[in-house]
């Protein structure tokens, strides 16, 4: 018998009538319903509709309306809150690389792929692959096809006040483009996928890096906000 | 004050980023070796291994002893990990662990032991038992009643193990056992280093020659004890697991003494010492002579049903109600987390409701609520297990609420019962079972405390 991957309790079949007379075939589950359930859904009908998190009702956040004066309209996706059981999770699969619990949410990920995009995954640097073992964006794709067009630049060493502006600017820019991809994602349409949604930094960075590769429209996808 | 949650997380979060940079660290324990300062790995009396095997199917760990199937444990790279014992912190195949075989590096500075309390003619002669145990390096099962006084019995042969530059150390699965053991240790054996290590403290590891853990700490030892002691060994989560046996058996050296103490031995453990592969000492009577208060079942057919309804039997009400009006303190056990509300709530419209409180396992405020109990805030508690074993409160009674639910194993059950008369001044009090119907679990918990109450009559004479 399979035991629930954040709690060790065993797992149960839903074999109920009602269950059999839904003509669902039996899926096999990873997360007995009471670790489920501490997780919390993103309401779709209230969010921010530019980087998808809660609110009280639908409208642009502060956060990113200040994006939205710098002009970047950058539209992400989150499915659930970063509530104290996905802070949980997060630390478990990403921090002590229990690599399992990449399957919890693998059926939530592949039910927002659509077809006509190309799937990128934000890249981790290489320490942090050589440490940890494994990319957990990667992880939660599961067997989706992706593409590997970003690549983590490596730490400069230079100091910042060396540098003039626009060197500086170019200088944050964390990730670049991995030359071999690009005939993949050039006039494609682009679904950028993160682990977490948290300043925003992150993904649009990797989605400018994109834009200026000859991508034509870059959306976000993140496992929670 | 943290969450208890919280505590957890930062003690797995010290946990990954301390590095290890004193070399006695290493004594007697491995550890990952990208955890260890690259500046002690060059010493020579540094080993190294590499935890993981794979074979066809599975993946065997040598840190922990158990076996995962490849599709749970693969990670890219032809690399594998140990989900089992991940919680202790990550091993895997590209990473070798390293450890120091254990010196016995200790001061010894007397008196050894500063306790200075007597034991019984009966606590002494398990006490000599003991002592014969840590001498020859024998495994050996001590079988005595809840109340017996079974920490006080270990101090001599403790004492004498120390003395001897041995390493020591007790463990018990529960962490609660660990914590409420460990200021008694230490006021025992004041002038031994010692230290206390479970998932939940963020206390850094230091190099001890007296150590209390939980037994899934023990896994991070290697060779290190020469005398083991495992406290409520019967309890959960390693009953009838051999992940006991083999941490057990990793955590000590090849010529050492482990002993096994319970109140409620398993029906394995009762098997092994019928067949001579176990020797056992019993200790039927509790340090102030009265016997053990013997349980009263009562039916309370379909409660469960009634409850749903929002109804309580009246049999529980009635006693409850006695108990409030003649200030009689006790413990409500009930099966389920879910239980507790709907339970307490019926009560509060009875009764007034500031007397008691409710207490789960994951409870954040568990802790509070137990010292609340323990400085007379409140009369009573409605609690599920969790309470079973560990702590007492001096001068209460007892009511199993639902006693034939599987959660309440004979163990838990004797254990329960156990929490009552504890003290010389009152000796004695009520156990009572309310149960839909009468389960093996049940007939065999009221008849280990008969069992054990028959023997300790002939002791009495
Ligand atoms: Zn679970
Ligand atoms: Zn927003
Ligand atoms: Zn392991």
């Amino acid at each position: 018998m399979d035991s629930c991957l954040l709690c060790n309790k065993t797992l149960g079949y839903d074999i109920s009538l009602s269950f059999l007379l839904s003509f669902k075939s039996l899926i096999k589950k990873n997360v007995c319903e009471e670790c489920l359930s501490r997780f919390e859904r993103i309401d779709k009908t209230r969010i921010c509709e530019a980087c998808g998190r809660q609110m009280d009702k639908m409208g642009i956040c502060n956060d990113c309306q200040k994006w939205h004066r710098l002009g970047d309209d950058f539209v992400n996706e989150s499915i659930f809150k970063y509530n104290d059981a996905m802070k949980d999770f997060m630390h478990r699969y990403k921090f002590v690389g229990d690599y399992q619990l990449r399957m919890i949410f693998q059926n939530e990920i592949r039910k927002k792929i659509r077809k006509e995009l190309v799937v990128v995954p934000i890249p981790i640097s290489s320490e942090t692959k050589k440490e940890r073992g494994f990319n957990q964006v990667i992880g939660l794709l599961g067997d989706v096809e992706y593409v590997s067009a970003l690549i983590v630049n490596k730490k400069h060493k230079t100091r910042q006040s060396t540098l003039n502006r626009k060197e500086r600017i170019h200088n944050q820019q964390v990730f670049s483009i991995d030359e071999k991809a690009i005939s993949k994602i050039v006039n494609q349409n682009v679904l950028l996928v993160d682990d977490i949604y948290t300043t925003g930094t992150t993904i649009r960075h990797a989605a400018t890096v994109l834009r200026q590769n000859g991508v034509q429209h870059v959306f976000g996808l993140t496992l929670c906000r | 004050m943290f969450h208890l949650k919280n505590i957890a997380f930062f003690a797995y979060l010290i946990m990954v980023i301390i590095m290890i940079n004193d070399i006695s660290e290493l004594y007697g324990r491995h550890i990952n070796e990208n955890l260890v300062d690259a500046s002690l790995l060059n010493n020579s009396i540094v080993h190294k291994y590499v935890p993981i095997k794979v074979n066809s199917n599975t993946i065997y760990c040598k840190r922990c002893g158990q076996k995962t199937p490849v599709n749970r444990c693969k990670l890219p790279n032809n690399n594998y990990y140990c989900p089992v014992c991940i919680n202790l912190d990550r091993v895997t195949k590209s990473i070798p662990l390293v450890y120091i075989d254990e010196p016995n590096d200790f001061k010894i500075k007397q008196p050894v032991l500063t306790w200075q309390g007597q034991l019984t003619t009966e606590q002494e002669k398990c006490s000599k038992d003991i002592i014969d145990v840590f001498n020859n390096n024998k495994t050996h099962l001590l079988w005595a009643v809840t109340g017996a006084g079974k920490t006080e019995m270990l101090f001599k042969g403790i004492a004498q193990a120390l003395v001897d530059s041995k390493r020591v150390c007790i463990a018990s699965p529960r962490v609660d056992v660990c914590v409420e053991l460990y200021p008694r240790i230490k006021e025992a054996f004041a002038n031994t280093s010692m230290v206390l290590l479970h998932g939940r403290n963020p206390q850094p590891y230091q190099y001890s020659q007296l150590t209390i853990c939980t037994t899934h700490q023990l896994l991070r030892f290697y060779h290190a004890f020469d005398a083991l002691i495992i406290d409520e060994v019967d309890s959960f989560p390693f009953v009838n697991n051999n992940g006991l046996h083999f941490a057990v058996d990793n955590a000590t050296k090849e010529k050492s003494a482990k002993l096994f103490l319970t109140a409620t031995p398993t029906n394995q453990m009762t098997k092994k010492i019928k067949t001579n592969k176990l020797s056992a000492s019993y200790l039927p009577i509790r340090f102030h002579r009265h016997l053990l208060p013997e349980i009263t079942l009562k039916y309370t057919k379909k409660w469960r049903e009634n409850l749903k309804k929002h109804k309580l039997p009246k049999i529980l009400l009635h006693k409850i109600e006695e108990k409030i009006k003649t200030n009689q303190r006790f413990l409500l056990f009930v099966p389920r987390i879910a239980d507790l509300k709907p339970i307490s709530d019926i009560l509060a419209e009875r009764f007034d409701e500031s007397k008691w409180e409710t207490v789960f396992s994951s409870d954040d405020k568990r802790m509070e609520k137990v010292s609340d109990m323990r400085e007379n805030r409140k009369l009573f508690l409605i609690t599920t297990t969790i309470l079973e074993r560990g702590v007492t409160f001096p001068g209460i009674d007892v009511i199993v609420f639902g006693a034939e639910d599987e959660v309440f194993t004979t163990s838990s059950l004797v254990q329960i019962a156990g929490r009552v008369g504890r003290k010389l001044d009152r000796p004695t009090g009520e156990v009572l079972f309310l149960a839909e119907e009468n389960t093996l679990t049940i007939k065999s918990a009221i008849n280990q405390i008969r069992y054990m109450n028959k023997k300790a009559k002939k002791l009495n004479g």
